[in-house]
């Protein structure tokens, strides 16, 4: 539900708070601010303003009207009020009727039926001068020439046929036609200054560790995510500022993965990172300022087995303290023919979603199905990969190996039972680390499929992994 | 006098409350077997991928509980634990592999089909087991080994994971030895009850809750027609299976 607080020309002033024009703006979205954090203004006059999830507080349509009049006379404002379920018909109903006026979901199109044209024509011309609706492509109407046609109201106007309308006055003419049925032609787009979220602490005796840390950070996470629960909004980077008693300023950021706000799993995540890369002095200042996006609404499945955002990024947070950061993520193929290349990616699963529900895919999406292995293939064999290969003396017979040898524990070495290869590759010549190798698979007779490489610029043998 | 009447619970009350307390596996297998339906077998278990396999296991690895592959070198260990985890990512689910000594090859683990995106990797450094005559590569070693437990008991305390890899294959028996007995138990309560199977891959059975699996591989025979012969035993049924599976070639 959208709520519009119009400002009227002939009102009054009431000399004790709302002296001037500029002064009534102010107030105005101040009133509005005290009801919403998304609002839009349109002008100095006209203010909508998002009332969704205000019932559960005020109560119905008709008692959240009554506050705002009540509010609005208190700071001394005289307005029209209009409630409805689109903006475009909050506005004009605010613009055309004097005091409180509630339209029932799924009345707009009725109750704007016996407005005047006119009131079209002022709506259109306060949006352009407010830079909410872009230049016009074709010709705007005149109100004067749908009154020719015998166009009276606003009723008159919705019950013409699109398609005729369309030819006469092209898309501006349609756009009219849309707004005479109470339609919206985009969303709410809020407007205002973004309040900014951030916290700090001065302390009276320096902290030296991350234990007294923890109670400091509890003490700046708490409020700042109680205000972004009231402002419905999630945080996506936090950045720590120390100030150091060596009087340098210690900063670290750190970027969530999604918008969140619970107050415990962003002080672990600030405590963790400040685990990894610790202060190199005791601590003065605390401060702590997080980037908001708008709130996350989630819809759960029934049975999907969730990974919740916040326990998936304190649970990286938590295994990148303990391996290093560059150790965790999702493997990746990279586009390269050099033996063992992949790369690390950040470990971000999209939402289950169950194989069999095909509704909840995209058109284009590739079935999950479809990159399964068939039903009743064999399983690949997969690569042990040494990354560090272990120097080998290889023994060639008919340009075959035919006996592998080491000295490296844990590997005894033997004849070459069977072999497949060589396969050769090379590449990266343009850089410094290139490769130029052949390898092979080869079954030793101690049971054991190792996978061998002869680098052909020093000729030398590697074992590189073996088979499993 | 007669003894005071005490509560009944009928087969069908008890059989429910177990179930709601996901406890319902420790049921005694009768002599009829229900045949369970996939849905009911993808809720309680983990299927491999391999046919032969998930049939010998009733279906598949079993969640909530923890399970252990043996077996030696180029027995195919890790192809079946990528087969199982192919497929959990196929159907949305998240697998994590805890990989101490960084021996994972994504390469030859696409062939398999594998969803990247919904996997895991937790890499320790790129020690070879073999080189532990070096005193401080012992050391590293067994804090690669701390690291890894660690890292899979916090894997599995934040949940939501359908599979979860410890591998443990090239690490020695040695340093095993040196983790409190108390290791794997705890790991075992962390899972009791979860969606989320565990397995722990071994050159030699290592450890597994009592209703948990352990599949003893043995070696193929040769790297153009390799296969898993794999020896399944099942405590809680008192069953040993012996499954031969071949594979296919190697994606070099």
């Amino acid at each position: 539900m959208f709520a519009c607080l119009y400002l009227p020309r002939r009102a009054k002033p009431e000399p004790l708070r709302a002296e001037g024009r500029g002064q009534r703006a102010e107030a105005l979205v101040r009133l509005a601010r005290d009801f919403s954090p998304r609002i839009e203004t349109h002008g100095d006059r006209v203010v909508t303003l998002d009332i969704g999830g205000l019932g559960r507080l005020l109560g119905d349509a008709r008692a959240i009207g009554e506050q705002l009049r009540r509010n609005a006379a208190d700071s001394g404002l005289r307005v029209n009020i209009a409630i409805a379920s689109t903006t475009t018909a909050a506005i004009l109903l605010a613009q055309s009727r004097a005091g409180l006026t509630v339209v029932p979901e799924g009345a707009e199109a009725a109750t704007l039926a016996p407005l005047p044209l006119s009131a079209l024509s002022e709506f259109d011309s306060r949006l352009r001068a407010s830079g909410s609706r872009p230049k016009a492509q074709s010709p705007e109407p005149k109100v004067d020439q749908l009154t020719r046609w015998g166009l009276r109201t606003l009723g008159d106007l919705a019950a013409l046929p699109s398609a005729d309308l369309s030819e006469r006055l092209g898309q501006e003419g349609l756009m009219w036609q849309r707004w005479a049925r109470g339609e919206d032609a985009r969303p709410l787009v809020a407007t205002g200054e973004e309040e900014g979220f951030e916290e700090s602490i001065e302390l009276e005796w320096p902290i030296d560790g991350l234990e007294p840390l923890s109670f400091v950070f509890a003490r700046l996470f708490d409020p700042l995510c109680e205000r972004l629960e009231q402002r419905d909004r999630g945080a996506v980077a936090l950045q720590i500022s120390l100030k150091l008693v060596t009087r340098d300023v210690y900063a670290r950021s750190v970027q969530l993965p999604a918008p969140m706000r619970d107050a415990r799993v962003l002080r672990t995540l600030a405590l963790l990172d400040l685990e990894t890369h610790p202060p190199p002095a005791a601590i003065d200042r605390v401060t702590v300022r997080v980037d908001v996006t708008e709130g996350r609404v989630l819809q759960f499945g029934l049975f999907a087995r969730a990974l919740p955002a916040e326990k998936l990024a304190t649970l990286l947070a938590r295994l990148g303290a303990l391996m290093g950061g560059d150790r965790v993520g999702a493997p990746a193929l990279v586009d390269s023919y050099r033996p063992g290349a992949f790369a690390m990616t950040d470990f971000a699963p999209e939402p289950a979603q169950l194989a069999s529900d095909s509704r909840l895919r995209t058109p284009g999406q590739t079935r999950p199905e479809a990159q399964s292995p068939k039903p009743g293939a064999h399983p690949a064999q997969i690569i042990r990969r040494f990354r560090r290969p272990i120097p080998a003396r290889v023994t060639m017979q008919q340009g075959k190996p035919a006996r592998v040898t080491t000295d490296r524990r844990g590997f005894s070495g033997g004849a070459v039972e069977r072999c497949d290869g060589p396969w050769r590759s090379s590449g990266d010549w343009w850089l410094i680390t290139p490769w130029n190798c052949d390898e092979w698979d080869v079954r030793l007779n101690d049971g054991v499929a190792y996978r061998i490489s002869h680098a052909r610029n020093d000729n030398t043998w590697f074992i590189d992994g073996f088979l499993d | 006098m007669s003894p005071a009447a005490a509560p009944s619970l009928s087969r069908e009350d008890l059989e429910s409350l177990l179930r709601l307390r996901k406890l319902d596996h420790t049921l005694a297998i009768s002599g009829l077997e229900i045949e369970p339906s996939s849905h009911d077998v993808i809720r309680t278990m983990v299927p491999t991928g391999i046919p032969d396999l998930d049939a010998r296991l009733r279906g598949g690895i079993p969640r909530g509980q923890l399970s252990e592959l043996a077996g030696p070198r180029s027995s195919g260990r890790m192809a079946m634990v990528v087969s199982a985890m192919a497929g959990a990512t196929a159907r949305g689910e998240a697998v994590a592999l805890v990989d101490p000594l960084d021996m994972f090859d994504p390469v030859s683990a696409a062939a398999s089909g594998i969803d990247f995106s919904r996997m895991l990797w937790v890499r320790g450094e790129a020690t070879s087991s073999s080189r532990v005559s070096l005193s401080c590569e012992y050391g590293t070693l067994q804090k690669s080994l701390d690291r890894a437990v660690k890292a899979a008991n916090l894997i599995l305390q934040a949940g939501g994971f359908g599979l979860v890899v410890l591998d443990l294959a090239e690490i020695g028996t040695q340093a095993l030895s040196r983790l409190p007995f108390t290791t794997w138990l705890r790991l075992h309560r962390v899972i009791e009850g979860s969606d989320t199977a565990c397995v722990l891959i071994g050159s030699a059975p290592i450890a597994r809750s009592a209703g948990g699996v352990t599949i003893q591989l043995a070696s193929g025979s040769g790297p153009q027609a390799p296969g898993i012969t794999a020896h399944v035993i099942q405590t809680r049924t008192m069953e040993t299976r012996d499954v031969c599976v071949p594979l296919s070639a190697a994606a070099c």
